[in-house]
């Protein structure tokens, strides 16, 4: 893949496709990701006890189990403390949309992203109707952002990176790793 | 960073259909005072990047991030919902201000 900067150090930097075609199209995927995550907020709830079904949801890793440990988690640990993590689980996902949308410390949150879809993964596969490569592809999706640092194009990373990366604080430094 | 705040202003003008009745298609929900209170701050930005206004954006920026909390304290604490939005306005609306205080910030250490 060429690189729309010359110098190595740059090259090294950037890494972003050449073709135009390929830069709108890693746009079109973060700012599609941020949607899915934007999107599937619309039917949770911030208040309990069930959250706007996502109690129900979490259930499904206990009454049809994927991953035997992953199992045994939820029932002895999510769902007795379930509101403290449906709380996380909304901060989290309230999150990954909007700074996937705008594409801001992107690889960061595309990593949260993948991890987040591992649990969900693991949680509905198994449940009736549940079709597994959707899950699948929500991971590659992410994978993909995450790899290509998508928020580099046509995102906010790209253009606060290079302010970032002449500045020598620690917020700076950390926020220059995680875009 | 002045493409950047007008932009974050358009495509949260934008975001605006995806409150619309399409279905599927629908992304967010708003009222009319919802709808409202998004366009005109979606003015306010793009009219901070367009004559290079920091201190207007800093304030359409909190304006997005003051609309997703007044959403969410809403949503958690009471049965009213004065913007008709959902978790999914609160995300969107975060997603803007988040974007404007970013752009806003490092226009400052620049200008510095």
């Amino acid at each position: 893949m060429k690189a729309v900067t010359s110098s190595p150090s740059q090259l090294a930097a950037a890494a972003l496709p050449a073709d135009r075609v390929a830069r709108v199209a890693l746009a079109v995927a973060r700012m599609l990701a941020g949607l899915l995550w934007i999107q599937n907020l619309s039917w949770k709830s911030p208040t309990g006890p069930n959250f706007g079904g996502l109690h129900e949801w979490t259930e499904n890793a206990v009454n049809h189990p994927v991953f035997a440990p992953w199992a045994w988690t939820v029932e002895h640990i999510v769902l007795p403390n379930f509101a403290a993590f449906a709380w996380m689980t909304l901060i989290v996902e309230t999150c990954l949309g909007a700074f996937l949308l705008v594409g801001l410390a992107t690889r960061f949150w595309a990593a949260i992203g993948l991890a987040q879809t591992v649990a969900i993964s693991l949680s509905a596969v198994n449940t009736p109707g549940e079709w597994f490569w959707s899950y699948a592809l929500m991971f590659a999706l992410h994978l993909a952002i995450l790899g290509a640092a998508a928020g580099r194009t046509f995102g906010l990373d790209g253009v606060l990176r290079p302010a970032w990366r002449t500045r020598r604080g620690a917020l700076a430094k950390l926020l220059t790793a995680v875009s | 960073m002045r493409r950047a705040t007008i932009t974050l202003g358009i495509a949260s003008a934008a975001s605006t259909l995806t409150a619309l009745p399409l279905g599927k298609l629908q992304m967010e929900s708003l009222s009319g005072a919802g709808f409202v209170a998004v366009l005109i701050l979606a003015a306010a930005t793009a009219i901070a990047g367009l004559l290079r206004l920091r201190p207007l954006a800093v304030v359409s920026g909190l304006g997005f991030l003051g609309v997703a909390l007044f959403e969410l304290v809403q949503l958690a604490t009471t049965d009213a919902n004065a913007l008709g939005g959902s978790l999914s306005t609160v995300s969107m609306q975060f997603a803007f201000g988040l974007g404007v205080i970013a752009v806003a910030s490092m226009t400052r250490k620049a200008q510095a």
